[in-house]
């Protein structure tokens, strides 16, 4: 296990909010805050894309950009 | 909130990503990104780049786009020991006259690598693959599942 210092005024939010939230331990509270900063993160990262699309097609433009190459006239046999 | 699903990483290819980020399924990103070390491919992150392009034509927002991939998922690029294993892969397919996509070539070397399953619109698009031991998993399925899971 391992300790970490905080100011009277952390501490008495931290406990505040281990109440709140009907936490038994002060390492549950934190892996949620934790947890919670992740998504929250991750939520404004993915807002930054600021696009919305039919998977349908998007599937279509991946199909047409993998359309084989046409084979030339000599490799086709018809020069 | 904990996932049972027996993986924790987990390739998408092209059509798996651009499923992850189309409106049928964008709300769950942010969950499953928070559970799932996701890998792609560089190719997948060019095709689904070229789409964003096709529909926007806007460098900035390209720009953007590339910077949030990059940070969202590990970008798997192409490096000696894939090159030679999508060699081997690719050689073998023509043996077998197979048509194949250089893409998928490139997804199931990865895959082989990292000792993860790929991510698909489609399995059946990798069951040629199944011989060099690539699992290919529909990302429809994979949303059910997980969607069960965080219900439990």
């Amino acid at each position: 296990m391992k300790t970490v210092a905080l100011s009277e005024e952390s501490w008495r939010k931290l406990k505040e909010l281990k109440e709140k939230m009907g936490f038994r331990s002060f390492n549950e509270l934190i892996e949620m805050l934790i947890e919670t900063w992740h998504l929250s993160s991750l939520k404004e990262e993915l807002s930054r894309m600021e696009l919305s699309f039919d998977f349908e097609d998007a599937k279509k433009f991946i199909n047409d950009a993998r359309r084989p190459v046409k084979k030339s006239s000599a490799e086709a046999g018809t020069s | 909130m904990s996932s049972q699903l027996p993986y924790r990483e987990v390739l998408v290819d092209t059509y798996a990503l651009t499923y992850l980020h189309s409106q049928e399924v964008r709300n769950l990103l942010v969950l499953i990104l928070s559970k799932f070390r996701i890998h792609v491919s560089v190719l997948s992150v060019q095709e689904f780049l070229s789409y964003i392009y096709y529909k926007l034509h806007d460098y900035s927002l390209l720009e953007r786009a590339a910077e949030v991939l990059y940070k969202l998922y590990v970008v798997e690029n192409i490096d000696r020991e894939t090159a030679l294993r999508a060699a081997m892969i690719a050689a073998d397919l023509v043996k077998r006259n197979q048509d194949f996509n250089l893409v998928d070539v490139f997804n199931a070397a990865i895959a082989v690598l990292r000792n993860i399953p790929i991510l698909t619109d489609d399995p059946s698009r990798y069951s040629g693959y199944a011989r060099y031991g690539v699992t290919a998993i529909s990302v429809e399925d994979f949303i059910e599942e997980f969607k069960a899971t965080i219900k439990a």
